[in-house]
């Protein structure tokens, strides 16, 4: 059984109830996945046929949850999914082990590491398309779910992850999370990190914003 | 937990708030980059177009090779975007249920004589960079063979 969580409608502008998932399987990945192909396939087309920069394209585009499934296999992975409307519309998928925090406050010591997370591909903004989400505040959902897990494990919220380009604002100016900066050995993407007050204030609402 | 609910579920305050908030963000994706800027190999569209297809099908790579009557190896040198014979399109083509014509077209191979795709730029959405935007003519076209491929 999952939880019950709520997610914001955007076209009615309502709450409306949904379940994240914890301990999602390798069957559920290729599901989620083989769900958001056929969108991923027609937003490609969309943004061909609007002749739309190829660096402008959402960066998870590519991805493929099915691809990801073997890594369920070890051990201290684990899978989350928020479910509503009979869809999947986000997934993460997180790390307990071997990883330990690099803001200088808390350096060493033992944090959740978001090793993926993705919302379906039509709750995404793509302003160069004017499509807006069918659900927003799914990533948000999400994260309080890894700093709830962090606590749970005894690592007091501590978060750290490597945002996509276009995903920086999100958790830098929504979440409020430290940027430590980018990461040569993770293709230079940007890596940021919840101290265990970061977490605290995003928990209670008061993310940087 | 109880009964199914968090203790600590979020208000419905804070949702409004991250939500809203969230929506100004163009992504929340973080994880990993598949190339880097730069990187991309000929033919990544029709590659990543197979490989949708197949992804939403639910199949494997083995089943969709075996379907296609090709070595694995083959389909990854197509889902890579590197380039493969003709013959393997065409087989492709046949489970993709598409004209061998189209898919060999759509790699950038050949050219269509279907007046569907007559005067669309060659290799579109196959090689090189995105081009100019499409007109009219030209997005239905591409359209046809999208629908084909994910539909």
């Amino acid at each position: 059984m999952g939880e019950r969580v709520q997610v914001a409608e955007r076209a009615s502008g309502q709450l409306v109830e949904a379940t994240l998932h914890e301990g999602l399987t390798t069957r559920d990945l290729e599901v989620i996945e083989r769900s958001w192909a056929a969108h991923r396939a027609e937003l490609v087309a969309a943004l061909m046929g609007a002749g739309v920069e190829r660096r402008l394209w959402p960066e998870s585009l590519h991805w493929d949850w099915g691809r990801k499934a073997p890594l369920l296999e070890l051990l201290l992975v684990n899978a989350f999914g928020v479910a509503c409307r009979g869809g999947w519309q986000a997934v993460m998928m997180t790390k307990t082990a071997g990883y330990d925090a690099r803001v200088s406050s808390e350096a060493g010591k033992p944090l959740v590491y978001v090793d993926f997370v993705e919302t379906a591909p039509w709750n995404w903004t793509i302003s160069e398309l004017g499509r807006l989400p069918v659900f927003k505040g799914l990533g948000s959902v999400l994260i309080r779910r890894a700093v709830q897990q962090s606590r749970a494990e005894g690592f007091r919220g501590r978060v750290g992850l490597h945002a996509l380009p276009q995903a920086e604002r999100f958790y830098g100016q929504v979440c409020g999370m430290t940027r430590v900066g980018p990461d040569a050995a993770k293709q230079d993407l940007v890596y940021f990190e919840f101290t265990r007050q970061q977490a605290d204030a995003f928990i209670s609402g008061g993310g940087d914003r | 937990m109880i009964g199914g609910e968090s203790m600590d579920r979020a208000t419905p305050e804070w949702l409004r708030r991250f939500a809203d908030a969230e929506a100004e963000c163009p992504s929340v994706s973080a994880g990993a980059r598949q190339r880097a800027s730069g990187e991309q190999p000929r033919g990544v569209a029709l590659a990543g177009l197979i490989g949708l297809w197949r992804r939403s099908r639910g199949m494997s790579s083995a089943a969709f090779a075996a379907m296609a009557g090709i070595e694995v190896a083959e389909l990854e040198r197509l889902e890579r975007g590197d380039e493969v014979g003709g013959g393997v399109l065409a087989q492709v083509a046949g489970v993709l249920g598409v004209s061998a014509e189209k898919l060999i077209w759509l790699c950038g191979q050949g050219t269509s004589s279907e007046a569907a795709l007559g005067g669309v730029p060659e290799g579109l959405g196959a090689r090189g960079s995105i081009p100019e935007p499409l007109n009219p003519r030209q997005a239905a076209a591409l359209n046809e063979i999208i629908r084909n491929l994910a539909g």
